[in-house]
Formats: C-alpha cells, structure tokens, sequence
C-alpha cells in the first residue's frame, strides 16, 4: 500500500466520527463553530454544524459523487459540484478539503520527492498531481507524511499555477481512541499573514460503526 | 441726456413696448427652458437621492469603493455622537444593505437586500406612503417588503415566503425564508426592480452582521445645506469613518447631468441666437424709422456722440426694462410647473424610465437662473444697439433727411 493511503487509511479507520471546533481567524474578527464529522471509507462522509445556533443543523453531505447541502433556515437541500473552489462557510478550509477528502487518493498522483523534518518527526515528502480528468480544485498538493506513524503533518496547496494558496500545519499529536492523531491543524492562506482557521478535534470514534444508509439524502434531515 | 432719452421713449409708446415685448419673451423663453432642464434634475436629485439614499453617508472607511458586509459599521464599538451633534444634522439613519439570490418556486433573481428601521427612515422609505398592499413591518417583525418589480417578477403575492441565499459577513452562510407582508413602489425605477426591504434585526440575524450597519444616513434638517454639514463632518469625524456625499457616491448621476446640461447649453446658444437677430430686427427697425429724426438733429447741430450715448441709453433703459419684467413674469410659470409638473406619457414616459428618471417635467424656482438669462439677455440686446451708434455715427444728414 502507498505511503498516502496507509496515512489516510491510518487517519480515518473504516469508519470514523469526530467532534471538533473550527475558528476562523481574522484581523479584528473571528468566530468558532462546532461540529460533527462522520467517515465512511474513501467515498461517504458527512459535517454537521452544531454551533452557533444561526448555522446549528446545516448539514454537508458527499456519497461518492453526490454533494448535499442542507441548509434548515430555508429547509432546502442544495446540490454543490464536485469541485468547489469556494471556501467553506467563511473559513480557510476549501470545501474540497473537507468534504471531499478522500478524493486525494483517487484523483492524485503521489510520488515521492524526498524527506524532510517537520515538527520534529521525520516526514516523507510526496507531490501529489491531479489525474487527468479529474474533478480537482488544486493543481498540485505537497504532503508531509511522518514515516514513522504514517500521520500527515503537513501540507501545501497549489494552484494550476503553481501558486501556493494554502498551507496546512498539524500539530499536537494525541491519543484518539487508541491512535495518535494531531489535535490540531491550522489552515493558513498564503495571501493574508494574519488570517487563518484552526480545527480542533475533541473527539475521534474509530470503533461505532456507521451503517451506509447514514449517508444518503433522505437521512440528511435526521442526521445528529 | 438722461431725460432726453427718458422722453424718447415715451414720445413713441408703440415703438417702445414692442422693443420692451421682444425683449420680454426672449427672457421668458430662454428662462422656462433653463428652468425645465435644471428642474427636472433637481427634482430627480432630490426625490432618488435626497429622498432615498440620503445627501450624505458614513460608512466604515474603505466601504464604498469595496460594499463588502466585512467594511460594515461596528455600531456597538463606534462612536456616533461627534456625527450626530452636528449642526444641522437631525439623527443618523443605520441600514444594512448586500445582496442575496432570491428563490421562488423554480425561479430564481438577483436582488438588493435593505434592512431598515422603518420608523427612522427617509421619506422614500417610509414604507406607509409606497406600500401598494400590504402593510409595514416593525424592527421585530419577521415579514419583508417587496418592489414591484420583484412581486412581478416571482409572480407572488402577499404571504408567499421568498428564499434568501447568500454570503453574510465574513463569509458565514447568509440564508433566510420570509414572507412577503408587503409590496412598495420605489421612486426609483432601478431599487424598483430589486429591491427587498426588510426589518434591521433580521438581515443582522440574516448577515451575521449582529449590531452592524453598512451605513449610517445622515438626515439632515430641511432648509439646512447638505454641502456644508458634509464639510464639517468630513473635518471632525473619525479617521476610521468615511462621510461621502451624493456627488461622491453616485458620480454617474453627475456625469449624465452634465452630459444633459451641454446639450442644453447648445440648444440655449441656438436660441440666443434667434433672440439676437429678433432684437437686431427691432433696432433696425427704429434706425429705419428715426432716419429723418436723427438727419434733423444732426443738421441742426447736435453732436453724433451726444446723439449716440442719448440713442444707447434709451435702448439700455428699453432692454433693461424688458428684462426685468420678462424675469418678473416667468416667475409664476416657474412656480406652477414646479408644483404641477408635467406628466410625460406613452413612450417618452418609458424612454425616460429605462434611464431611471421620473417621467415628470419640474421647472426650478431658483432665481439665479432668470437673473442669468436676463443679464445675457442685456448685454445681447445692448451689443445689438452698437448698431444704432454706428448709424448714427455714420449719418449722413442731407441723404437721411430726403429718405
């Protein structure tokens, strides 16, 4: 197995449930959200919002190529493209990160292009290029990836230009239901030295199993 | 001299009242047309800006040149008193404004959300005097009003929910559902094809722009010169803050006033130059007939520059006259057009909407305009009596007494 799938393999356990916080940092502003996420393999995944009470129940949902969006102030289930290069719900998450993570092993190429020390772990460093034809938002990802744990530790998003747009910085590594796992990861855009969004994690379930009706779009109103 | 001219006049009363009639309309005629021109537009400037947006704004520096929900105003850490202490300034008006996609059913717009406080509002926003059905909202109500246009866009009516679908501040899902309380007619014919208004609290709810306002209009107190309250504002308020007038923030309305006003100002040349010939006309005439008259007074010794000056100050008093009463006159014209204007129709009225103008014809009040023309006038008519001396000047007394 490639290094990038044992480190997401190692990241989402068959399945996963996770509560975590989200701050979104700006100059003179900033604001936390909370939230629930669910992991099915490479191809299901699901975010709640439960915080603040003005986005509480907005829901994001990807089943394979599907996206929904349910928003509960206006009861309506919205279809997002697979690729969306918007930022989600204001942070400096992309909505491809998030929803669409498991798409990294499937529409990249990893190939690994040397080594390097990050936060003190010994990282591989692997390029990952879109395949063609891939529904991708960036044009090419750099990730670090500790070789000792297989933890991702790092990360940088580049355009088809070969700009970097965003960085990704793990840290705190912490034990989540019997794997070591970072605690945080901080989104910094490469563009505004004082913004960035910080996740959390409170919680990792590697062990409740989800059953495959959970993702679907007739449970997204019911989803908890 | 004087008194010799002064008799003159009197001693050919038909001559004299043509001159002073001729003189007359062509004030008339250049003053009403001046009027209509400058009227419409101060008329259009202060029903759509004055009566909508306000003469002056504050806003959080930077805010125009970007309008992002993230310049807004934080009204709970901003200090409002230097602004509303003001002199002249009667209270400060917050409104949120941005944008959002609008649903309903299958049919989706692009519309300009305004949340308001209708009680504080300008008068093109009082929503009691341009509801067409419906009624008006409160700060806590959790209904909307629509434009006219939007109404008939959506095909709805009162109590069908519109969908709203946008990006509130910095970035946060801006979503909303609300029912329709009320359907207005906007004067402006553009705010009246997008426009949804709706109570403050809720697009702050809405926006996540709690305690924000875009930006804070500035009422000021009538009979009070918006210009000069904006200069003391502009001296004294904070650094963070940006107080721009209606010339600043609408320079397109500027730009296609003077556009409009060059073409006024060709026409008028034209017409001046109708005036001048009318009033050469009439100078020729009475040389014409004075040939003999000045031939006598030349023969018998008078002087040709005496007999000149006397000419020209008769003609100077004629115009003089002429102008006055032609500026005296229009005034009443000036006045009932103002207050009665000129209703346009059929496709003139909807040429002149797609430009977002009222389809009205006001005519000013201001005075500047008819001492303007009249003193153009003047000197036209007195450039024109130069014609006079130089007949005179030239008089040949045997020839002129024969003729």
């Amino acid at each position: 197995m490639s290094i990038l799938k044992k480190s997401e393999a190692y990241l989402r356990g068959a399945q996963s449930t996770a509560e975590m916080s989200i701050t979104t940092v700006r100059p003179s502003w900033e604001r936390t959200m909370t939230a629930k996420l669910w992991n099915k393999g490479t191809e299901m995944s699901c975010i709640l919002i439960t915080g603040p009470k003005r986005d509480a129940g907005t829901v994001f949902m990807k089943n394979g190529e599907d996206i929904w969006n349910f928003v509960p102030a206006i009861k309506k289930l919205i279809a997002l493209p697979a690729a969306l290069v918007q930022n989600w719900m204001g942070t400096d998450i992309s909505n491809d990160a998030l929803i669409n993570a498991g798409s990294l092993t499937v529409d990249y190429t990893p190939s690994v292009i040397g080594s390097k020390v990050v936060s003190g772990q010994d990282c591989w460093v692997l390029e990952l290029l879109p395949k063609l034809d891939a529904p991708v938002v960036w044009g090419k990802v750099i990730a670090f990836i500790d070789k000792a744990t297989y933890v991702q530790l790092g990360g940088e998003f580049y355009d088809e230009d070969n700009f970097l747009i965003t960085e990704m910085q793990a840290s705190e590594l912490t034990q989540f239901d019997g794997r070591k796992l970072p605690k945080i990861i901080k989104m910094i855009p490469s563009e505004d030295t004082e913004s960035y969004t910080i996740i959390r994690y409170v919680s990792v379930d590697f062990t409740t199993p989800i059953p495959d009706s959970f993702f679907t779009k007739s449970n997204i109103k019911n989803v908890k | 001299m004087l008194k010799l001219a002064w008799r003159n006049i009197w001693r050919n009363k038909g001559r004299s009242i043509i001159t002073i009639a001729a003189v007359m309309f062509c004030v008339i005629f250049a003053v009403v047309l001046r009027s209509f021109q400058v009227g419409v537009w101060e008329n259009m400037i202060h029903e759509i800006v004055g009566n909508n947006f306000g003469y002056l704004q504050v806003h959080q520096k930077g805010f125009w040149g970007d309008q992002s929900l993230n310049r807004s105003i934080d009204l709970s850490s901003t200090d409002v008193n230097p602004v509303e202490s003001v002199e002249g300034v009667d209270r400060l008006i917050p409104r949120l404004e941005s944008f959002s996609l609008l649903y309903h059913g299958s049919n989706t717009k692009g519309a300009l959300v305004m949340g308001i406080d209708p009680e504080m509002e300008l008068p093109g926003l009082q929503l009691n005097d341009i509801l067409l059905e419906g009624r008006s909202f409160s700060n806590n109500d959790s209904v909307i009003v629509v434009s006219e246009g939007l109404a008939t866009y959506f095909k709805v009516g009162l109590g069908d929910t519109l969908l709203f679908m946008g990006q509130g501040f910095h970035g946060a899902a801006a979503y909303g559902a609300f029912p329709i309380g009320g359907i207005a007619r906007m004067t402006n014919p553009e705010l009246n094809k997008q426009l949804v208004l709706m109570p403050l609290s809720k697009a702050q709810y809405m926006y996540n722009c709690e305690n924000r306002a875009t930006t804070l209009v500035v009422a000021i107190d009538d009979d009070t010169d918006y210009a000069a309250v904006g200069d003391i504002l502009k001296k004294t308020t904070s650094k963070s803050l940006e107080i721009l007038e209606w010339k600043e923030l609408f320079p397109e309305i500027i730009q296609t006033i003077e556009v409009d006003m060059a073409g006024g100002r060709i026409f008028v040349t034209i017409l001046y130059f109708i005036i001048s010939f009318v009033l050469l006309g009439t100078v020729i005439m009475m040389v014409a007939e004075r040939q003999r008259e000045f031939g006598i007074l030349v023969s018998i010794g008078m002087r040709r520059s005496t007999l000149a000056i006397v000419t020209m100050l008769e003609n100077i008093i004629l115009i003089m006259g002429g102008a006055i009463v032609g500026m005296a006159v229009v005034k009443p014209i000036q006045f009932y057009f103002k207050y009665n204007p000129i209703d346009l129709s059929g496709q003139m009225k909807e040429a002149i909407e797609q430009y977002n103008f009222e389809p009205k014809l006001y005519t000013t009040t201001s005075f500047i305009i008819n001492l303007n023309h009249g003193t153009i006038i003047f000197c036209i008519g007195v450039l024109v009596s130069l014609y006079a001396v130089w007949k005179i000047m030239k008089l040949n007394p045997i020839e002129s007494m024969r003729s």
